[in-house]
């Protein structure tokens, strides 16, 4: 027999030229030269992360910022060995996709704009995935790699392109609400005016400061606990109406207070605690929803 | 492929963003003049109000320069004008559009619109802006200035400092915002904030130009 022609003088080959073995195999043989490449990855984004976090410190929006990369590490290693028996394929792809996100990190850079180039991060992860390890293990890590994207701060522009509707709704509601309990209140856009006090309604009482917190609570819940995906998606679904509804009701509770306490109901150390309160109610009101709705679905 | 070529691209890729992001710094272009020395009396207006910003707004804005002075006209109307440069180093903090600005502190945002006004020599770009805050309805009229191009589009004014950036190393930026109350009708406010614009405006070009 010729042979040139016979298959058996070369070893079992995978698509890339190289053999399939599962990511453990791969990890296990490569991680000195992973960590290297991803320390060049921390290296390139210390500044930008660092800004982020002074973010998550300073701003009260983005607080919840600290515990996204927590709850996304968490389920990574929920996943970790459907993880390690993935096959891993090697993308050339993955290159493609790094050097898009190092351009939109150089074009974020350059126009300082702070979403752009923290979302870059993320993009250069996913490159790196898919280049190393290929779309199979993506396919395991998208769930908590998307999820990442919570922490990320609000951009202003789309912040205050909602915070106002926002605003005038939770207003709208809760003086429909408090007239028909017989309080006399008078609104004119986000301000409320009593016959003893006016209370504004301010961007962090609209429900989106909450909601971007609900949020990043809600879905790590949704991921941690709710199985049948029916439910998740219903769950999701009520992450935001739960947060408008709880603020309308903290809205609608300190117009009632400040009518009998005055401003001090409205103001400082009350003013916080009860977004507190509201914010934990929101997350109660959540986990007894997905109690509901695993009955009604079964 | 040798696979270890896979991790040595990436050092490769991130290098090469690490690198331009460390070496290239924009040049912060100083001011013709300090904006201090802008004169008390331009025309028919007086200054009558010269304010200070406290440390706290400061501290979030970062102006290379600014300046928030009150002017008044002979017939007793009155008309604001900020002056916020940038001289783009990393001191300095970017641009605030009142876009962003005004509604995140209370003002609401009744209409804004493209308004060229027609200078001595050309037309100046403008945007004119009505908000309303509580009681008080206010008028401005603003504009962004990169390289000496007048802008009133925030993301033009992203991609025109992007290329002003790669192109001359530069990133110097200045906001000029004109407000005046409108108790009444916009026709009259904006007439107002017309004339106290083309006051002021070949003045301010002999501060901003670098």
């Amino acid at each position: 027999m010729d042979a040139t022609l016979s298959p058996k003088l070369s070893p079992p080959q995978g698509p890339q030229g190289g053999s399939v073995a599962t990511l453990a195999a791969l990890v296990r043989s490569q991680y000195p030269l992973m960590l290297l490449a991803l320390a060049s990855v921390a290296a390139a984004y210390w500044s930008i992360v660092h800004g982020m976090v002074l973010d998550w410190m300073n701003d009260e929006n983005s607080s919840h910022g600290f515990i996204v990369p927590v709850v996304s590490a968490y389920l990574i290693w929920q996943r970790r060995e459907r993880l390690m028996a993935q096959p891993a394929k090697p993308s050339a792809m993955g290159l493609a996709i790094v050097a898009m996100g190092a351009a939109m990190l150089l074009l974020g850079w350059l126009a300082t704009e702070y979403f752009t180039m923290r979302f870059s991060l993320l993009v250069v992860l996913t490159g790196c995935v898919v280049y190393w390890a290929g779309w199979g293990v993506l396919g395991v890590l998208a769930g908590p790699m998307a999820y990442l994207t919570l922490m990320i701060p609000v951009p202003a522009v789309l912040y205050d392109a909602l915070a106002f509707p926002l605003k005038l709704f939770v207003t709208k509601v809760s003086v429909v609400v408090l007239k028909a309990l017989g309080i006399l209140v008078v609104r004119e856009g986000n301000i409320m005016a009593f016959p003893n006090i006016t209370l504004e309604v301010v961007n962090a009482c609209s429900g989106l400061r909450s909601l971007t917190s609900l949020l990043a609570v809600g879905l790590a819940y949704v991921m941690l606990f709710v199985r049948p995906f029916k439910e998740k998606l219903a769950i999701v679904a009520l992450i935001f109406p739960i947060a408008l509804a709880a603020n309308m009701v903290r809205v609608i509770g300190t117009g009632i207070l400040a009518q009998h306490f005055g401003e001090a109901a409205a103001e400082g150390f009350f003013h916080e605690f009860a977004g507190l309160v509201i914010f934990l109610t929101s997350i109660a009101m959540l986990m007894a929803s997905h109690r509901i709705l695993s009955r009604w679905f079964r | 492929m040798k696979t270890y070529l896979r991790y040595l691209a990436i050092v490769a890729v991130m290098a090469f963003a690490g690198v331009y992001m460390a070496t290239h710094h924009d040049q912060p272009s100083p001011l013709a003049k300090p904006l201090a020395e802008f004169p008390t009396q331009v025309g028919d207006w007086t200054m009558i109000q010269n304010s200070r910003f406290d440390p706290d707004t400061l501290r979030i804005l970062r102006p290379t320069d600014y300046m928030a002075k009150r002017y008044q006209r002979k017939d007793g109307a009155v008309a604001d004008l900020y002056v916020g440069y940038h001289d783009g180093a990393s001191k300095a903090g970017p641009l605030h559009s009142p876009r962003n600005c005004l509604p995140g502190s209370g003002w609401y945002e009744v209409s804004t619109e493209p308004s060229p006004v027609n200078l001595a020599s050309r037309t100046l770009d403008t945007v004119t802006a009505v908000y309303q805050n509580g009681a008080d309805t206010e008028l401005f009229m603003y504009w962004f200035e990169v390289g000496g191009v007048a802008i009133t589009n925030e993301y033009a004014l992203k991609i025109q400092e992007v290329l002003h950036s790669i192109r001359s190393g530069r990133r110097a930026a200045s906001f000029i915002r004109i407000s005046v109350p409108m108790p009444g009708d916009k026709a009259k406010a904006s007439e107002l904030a017309e004339d106290f614009l083309k006051t002021v405006q070949p003045v301010l070009a002999q501060f901003l130009q670098s």
